[in-house]
């Protein structure tokens, strides 16, 4: 991709998605500002996974996916003709929210991304492994048996070891699908420290149910009920003065 | 976790003074102890559980009978002068002149075995692969049923298509083909004339029989791999065949492992369709075009005659025993290797 000039990395402009005859996201319009964490919030079904995978076009492995609208990346529409789908995803990685490590070795979980982007160097696999697992706060609790399988792991560790896998290729976004919702408070908040200190140099953008969560991480935050983007403002503003009804609704707990 | 792990720990303490036999005596005794403290659905859990442990204990039973009872009649042949263990790499079998050397068989059987394991393996998990990764929904459901369709057709009738098609084709094709051509002609395996009767024919229809098996298991393995694991690897920046090979092939290697395993079984047991087009010549075969002879041929087609020599009789059942001894010694070494690929995948 160029480098052409944009303000926010990530700017989306009229999206409507569908399944088949479907309409699940409706008009959304939002940015994502660099170093910053962006929290959506909604009940279930409403289609924030949806929106989070149209982000990094994942949605394209689902035959009956259509979306309309512009998601720019850098200032790139990545739907637009001649983007690349493996080049875009290599740069926005991806948290899903039930730990899926690859059936092989810690290390190979985290050299899998390196390696298919061409780094075969040893010496170098090494480092970028140890500086993943560092920068996912994992690396001391494995360095002594990164040829354990990653399955092995505890749940918190292996979404840790998600995390650093997503980290591996460097992205300069992080999308993270309710990264914490099956595991327990420990580890939960193990990892939402760990979100905290990604901020620095990464752009997160966090689908969460929990608003506690949210308020607790989140610089800005969005509302989507049944697919539209109710709100979209700071997450301090939302949270204490909300402006439309549902979004009250979701936050005092009365829906969702 | 903590309080079972102590618990364990404790009865092992309770039990190391006593007496060893004492031990064994309670541990059979225990079931029954618990069916009579059990309540109802603890009982039918019991008869359940008895029920169940019937075919187990009588598949093992059954195993080690045929293995005694075949050990039993080949003996003599074991321990005669005629005979002995020398046989199994004896290239001569004349049964007239009293020389049973058994090896010139196992040399056909593991020829025939191996042509159809290195080329049924590789093309069927290719097959899997297509089907579970690239193939549209629509057109996987009735591939997969003409596959299935596949493995239920009598080996009979692979024998008879094989000696109508492949066997000629080796004659006036094949062979003339790879002899006139300067690349290949030089080469060992291609020697020789042929009337199409050969290894090749025989691992070539084996292979045709062991693919059907292969693809449906391999598939099956590589559709039960979570689609969470796929979209981790999309995710990253993977091509759909980077993520075939290197994810999807990977996590369902043990049970890639299981179809190889069954397949060698057949390989080196199937009978009538290699019967029918190897050629049944006693000779050790040096070139893929050599006629041969294998094990489960031997046995179907002398074993009518050998049955008032008792020599040549045992002969035979010696054949069968190392057969068997062969399939067991793949299918263990294959679930070692299953076994090991599942720990460093982290499934056990
Ligand atoms: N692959 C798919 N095919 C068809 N419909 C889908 C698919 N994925 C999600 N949906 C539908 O899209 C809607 C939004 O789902 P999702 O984005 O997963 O919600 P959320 O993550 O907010 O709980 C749901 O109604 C769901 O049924
Ligand atoms: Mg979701």
């Amino acid at each position: 991709m160029s480098t052409q000039e944009y303000t926010n990395v990530i700017e989306v402009e009229n999206l409507s998605t569908w399944f088949g005859s479907c309409k699940i996201l409706k008009e959304i319009s939002c940015y994502f500002e660099d170093n910053s964490v962006t929290a959506i919030m909604g009940p279930s079904g409403c289609g924030k996974s949806t929106f989070l995978r149209t982000l990094n076009r994942l949605n394209d492995l689902v035959p009956s996916f259509r979306q309309k609208g512009i998601v720019r990346f850098m200032g790139e529409n990545i739907y637009g003709q001649g983007a690349s789908v493996y080049d875009l995803r290599k740069r926005i990685g991806m948290v899903f929210q039930k730990p899926n490590p690859f059936p092989m070795s810690i290390y190979d979980n985290i050299a899998y991304g390196p390696k298919l982007h061409g780094l075969n160097d040893k010496d170098e696999l090494d480092k970028l492994v140890e500086g993943s697992l560092k920068k996912a706060a994992l690396w001391d609790e494995v360095k002594d048996e990164l040829d354990k399988p990653g399955p092995n792991l505890s749940g918190g560790q292996q979404q840790r070891l998600c995390i650093a896998r997503a980290l591996s290729v460097n992205p300069p976004v992080l999308l993270m699908d309710e990264p914490v919702s099956s595991l327990d408070p420990i580890s939960a908040s193990k990892i939402e420290e760990l979100i905290t200190d990604l901020k620095k140099d990464y752009t997160i953008i966090l689908v969460t149910h929990n608003v506690q969560q949210a308020f607790r991480v989140s610089d800005q935050a969005a509302f989507l009920y049944l697919g539209e983007l109710v709100e979209f403002d700071r997450t301090k503003r939302i949270l204490e003065a909300p402006a439309d009804e549902r979004t009250e609704a979701f936050i005092t707990g009365r829906i969702g | 976790m903590n309080q079972e792990a102590d618990s364990t720990s404790m009865n092992t303490m309770d039990e190391k003074p006593k007496h060893l036999m004492t031990m064994i005596l309670e541990k059979l005794k225990r079931p029954f102890i618990e069916f009579r403290d059990a309540d109802t659905p603890g009982r039918i859990d019991f008869f359940g559980r008895i029920g169940l442990a019937i075919p187990a204990l009588a598949s093992t039973l059954v195993i080690i009978l045929i293995l005694t009872f075949l050990w039993y009649e080949s003996a003599p042949i074991f321990t005669s002068p005629e005979g002995g263990p020398g046989i199994i790499i004896g290239p001569t079998w004349d049964p007239n002149r009293n020389l049973y050397g058994i090896g010139v068989f196992i040399a056909g059987s593991l020829a025939c075995a191996a042509i159809a394991i290195g080329l049924a393996v590789p093309l069927g998990i290719g097959g899997a692969i297509f089907l579970s990764e690239y193939c549209p929904n629509r057109l996987r459901v009735p591939l997969r049923m003409i596959v299935e369709m596949m493995a239920a057709i009598p080996s009979i009738v692979y024998g008879l298509w094989a000696l109508l098609v492949i066997v000629p084709f080796i004659e006036k094709s094949f062979a003339p083909a790879v002899q006139n051509n300067i690349l290949f002609s030089w080469m060992p395996w291609f020697q020789g004339s042929t009337n199409g009767l050969s290894v090749l024919a025989g691992g070539l229809i084996l292979t045709i029989m062991l693919l059907p098996t292969v693809v449906a298991i391999s598939n099956d393995a590589l559709q039960s791999v979570p689609m969470n694991l796929r979209e981790a690897s999309y995710a990253l920046g993977a091509t759909r065949s980077e993520t075939a090979r290197r994810i999807v092939m990977s996590a369902a290697l043990p049970g890639i492992g299981a179809a190889v395993v069954l397949s060698l079984g057949r390989a080196v047991g199937e009978t009538m369709a290699v019967l029918m087009v190897t050629g049944n010549s006693l000779q050790v075969p040096y070139s893929l075009f050599d006629p041969t002879y294998v094990m489960t041929s031997i046995i179907t087609n002398q074993l009518g005659y050998a049955f008032i020599f008792p020599l040549w009789r045992s002969a035979l059942f010696a054949v069968g025993l190392i057969l068997l001894i062969m399939s067991i010694f793949f299918t263990i070494t294959a679930k070692i290797l299953i076994r090991w690929g599942m720990k460093t995948r982290g499934y056990v």
